[in-house]
């Protein structure tokens, strides 16, 4: 065989065989599937497992980790590790990876993904804000994959989109959270109830915020009315007061402004006859 | 000895005074207590931290107690119906010029100075209206008046929070100003007493008969000569003393209750407690004291020790219900001295004067007021223990108590002088008779 042919056949089979080595030289981790939280299994606690099938060089230990952060008391010597998730909930869910640390070489992990429908976990149930003011409402969510937001308004059973036709709202989404702003509230057309929607690829959520708006007036009308109930009062003891005056001078008992030289003097009497009996 | 004024009032507007008294402490001071509720909206609205809003209900009490004796002034010289509508006038106008919002030191003029001014005057003479309708009814009279304070704070508290939900703050402001205006109303059913003196069974006042049958009687405006008198003076350091038993653990009570580890609902539920037991201990107290088992002030001495005790013993308990039998007993007891300290004052200084001198106990009493809560804040910090609150409020009372025992002493030993001149003038007329 010609030289140049059996060297170009050896660099093709390295070359072949190089993705299969470095495959051998990296360590394998059976990891489990996926796991998707649904609201009829919430009681039944969930297992990830992970098993360093194939590595070159024994590995030091192993951790979990959840959306980037290392779960505490979770590092371990062994190749087979599982992290256990006994009551499921949904901010339970998330990307988890088991990690596995090394002497010489860099650290392997594989990704298990718990899927959960969004809770809503903070929400305003109602806001009150005066005329011309600024209404805020706000959804907070947990849950993975994260939500799209969608915000609707409530008349009973009936969902309307939010007519931004005079340009007043704003709505702000982020990855669990999400905000309506409200510029300068209009009495009538601007309170009701708004709804909030978290949706994803497992299912949706939705919670209600009820937005009243007060009117500068609205106060008036009950100071006036107690206003009202003060003068009439005060007219019924005026009045009252100025029929007892006359009755008064004929009684000896009542106390009365004319009676005060004749009280006096009674007193003196009085005074002087208890002196002289004692 | 009959005690016959003349002129008395029929029995029936007695209690027309008591209850226009029962709704004039409660729309001052029971307004005043449920403040609170306004905090947060008008932290929010202004953007100020904490103590800068706190220093409208700090204005108010500061008035209050300044115009104390403003008010036992004008008490004298007018009628105490006209310096109750006053005042009336101008808590109403306090709160509905704040409802304007103008800025926050229009709050703190408005809602702290107008509103305090007028909480004083309208206070002030319904205290002093009680004191001078009632003689052998007094002390249960002042009970049962002076609980308005208590059933209003508690009534006032979810009807604030449903105000401001439904009004805006601004709005509650508005309503509660007119509300505030009834104590105008009260104030006109408060009819003066148009007779000259204080009971007779004073015999102090009878040796003076002669004196007041001579119309028109001279009313002094403000009675400096008071003073001079050892037993007001030393009442007046009991008032100070006994303040830091009264107006500091209030505010300590649910910092250390939460301290101790419970959450948000229970210390809340103690403040209510409080409010119950105070109201037992006033109405209840009043009914003993009424009884006439023993000398007012000796009551006084006795309970005011009793507080200052169950205070020492407070922080010793880390038990949740523990400290609610703690803090009911010490609510109680609260509503005992109460309901006697300012009856007492009639004892000491007699009806004459009494004006005059509750205005001195209530500005004196403010010294103590306003150095005792801070003092305390200090001593928490210093120790980082809020036990130290509660030694301090504990101790203080103890001390007021041998101030009172003191006055009892005085106080007695002046009527045991006076009835003995009494028997000798007796003793002359008698001969005078006898030679005429």
């Amino acid at each position: 065989m010609h030289p140049n042919a059996v060297m170009l056949a050896v660099v093709l089979l390295g070359n072949l065989m190089l993705p299969f080595i470095s495959a051998q030289n990296e360590p394998k981790i059976n990891a489990s599937d996926q796991i998707i939280l649904s609201a009829d299994s919430a009681s039944k606690p969930v297992t990830l497992l992970c098993n360093l099938t194939t590595a070159q060089t024994p590995h030091t230990e192993s951790f979990w980790m959840k959306n980037g952060l290392e779960i505490a008391n979770t590092r371990t010597e062994q190749r087979n590790t599982a992290y256990r998730i006994t009551k499921p909930r949904a901010d339970d869910s998330g990307e988890y990876m088991c990690v596995y640390t090394f002497v010489m070489a860099p650290n392997a992990n594989a990704t298990i993904e718990v899927k959960a429908k969004p809770d809503i976990t903070g929400h305003k149930r109602s806001e009150n804000k005066n005329e011309g003011e600024n209404a805020m409402l706000y959804c907070k969510s947990v849950g993975y994959p994260h939500p799209t937001w969608t915000w609707r308004k409530v008349d009973g059973t009936s969902y309307t989109d939010i007519d931004n036709s005079t340009g007043r709202f704003f709505i702000t989404n982020r990855d669990n959270y999400t905000e309506l702003n409200i510029l300068n509230l209009d009495i009538n057309t601007d309170p009701g109830r708004y709804e909030c929607n978290a949706t994803n690829m497992i299912g949706n959520n939705a919670e209600t915020t009820i937005l009243r708006v007060r009117s500068h007036l609205a106060p008036l009308w009950p100071f006036l009315g107690v206003l009202a109930e003060i003068i009439i009062l005060v007219v019924i003891i005026v009045v009252y007061e100025k029929r007892k005056t006359p009755d008064d001078i004929i009684d000896d008992d009542e106390p009365v402004g004319q009676m005060k030289t004749n009280s006096t003097n009674n007193h003196k009497d009085k005074n002087i006859r208890q002196r002289n009996t004692k | 000895m009959k005690s016959r004024r003349a002129g008395p009032p029929p029995r029936r507007s007695g209690w027309v005074v008591v209850m226009s008294a029962f709704f004039i402490m409660g729309l001052t001071t029971g307004v005043f207590k449920n403040f609170g509720h306004f905090f947060l909206d008008i932290q929010c609205h202004f953007g100020v931290p904490t103590s800068t809003t706190s220093w409208v209900s700090s204005t108010t009490i500061a008035m209050f107690h300044l115009g104390a004796p403003v008010a036992s002034m004008l008490v004298v010289q007018f009628s105490q119906r006209a310096v109750i509508i006053v005042g009336g006038l101008l808590t109403g106008s306090g709160m509905f010029l704040a409802s304007l919002d103008l800025g926050l030191p229009w709050l703190y003029l408005t809602m702290g100075v107008l509103q305090g001014l007028g909480i004083s005057l309208s206070w002030i003479p319904a205290n002093s209206m009680v004191s001078h309708y009632f003689v052998r009814w007094r002390p249960i009279a002042y009970a049962i008046a002076s609980s308005g304070e208590c059933v209003f704070a508690v009534m006032f508290s979810p009807f604030f929070q449903w105000l401001i939900e439904v009004y805006s703050w601004q709005g509650a402001l508005l309503i509660i100003g007119g509300l505030q205006l009834n104590l105008c109303v009260c104030g006109a059913l408060m009819t003066p007493l148009e007779t000259v003196q204080s009971p007779l069974q004073e015999t102090k006042d009878s040796l003076e008969g002669d004196a007041t049958a001579l119309p028109p009687k001279r009313k002094v405006i403000f009675q400096c000569s008071l003073m001079r008198k050892p037993e007001l003076f030393l009442y007046i350091l009991f008032a100070i003393f006994s303040a830091p038993g009264f107006f500091i653990p209030p505010l300590f009570l649910v910092p250390f209750a939460t301290s101790l580890g419970m959450d948000n609902y229970w210390p809340a539920f103690i403040l209510s407690i409080l409010a119950l037991s105070d109201l037992a201990g006033r109405l209840i107290c009043g009914w003993v004291s009424n009884m006439r088992l023993m000398r007012n002030l000796q009551l006084l001495a006795m309970v005011v020790t009793l507080l200052g005790v169950v205070l020492l013993l407070l922080p010793v308990c880390h038990n949740y219900w523990v400290i609610v039998v703690f803090t009911s007993l010490y609510g109680f007891l609260f509503g005992c001295v109460v309901s006697i300290h300012v009856t007492s004052i009639v004892d000491i200084v007699t009806l004459e004067g009494f004006d005059n001198a509750l205005g001195l106990f209530m500005l004196f009493r403010s010294i103590g007021g306003f150095i005792g809560p801070p003092a305390a804040g200090w001593l928490v910090d210093e120790t980082s223990d809020y036990s130290a609150a509660f030694y301090l409020s504990g101790l203080c009372p103890i001390l007021s108590a041998v101030f009172v025992v003191l006055v009892d002493h005085l106080v007695q030993k002046r009527k045991a002088a006076e009835a003995e001149d009494c028997q000798v003038i007796r003793q002359e007329d008698w001969e005078e008779g006898k030679l005429k």
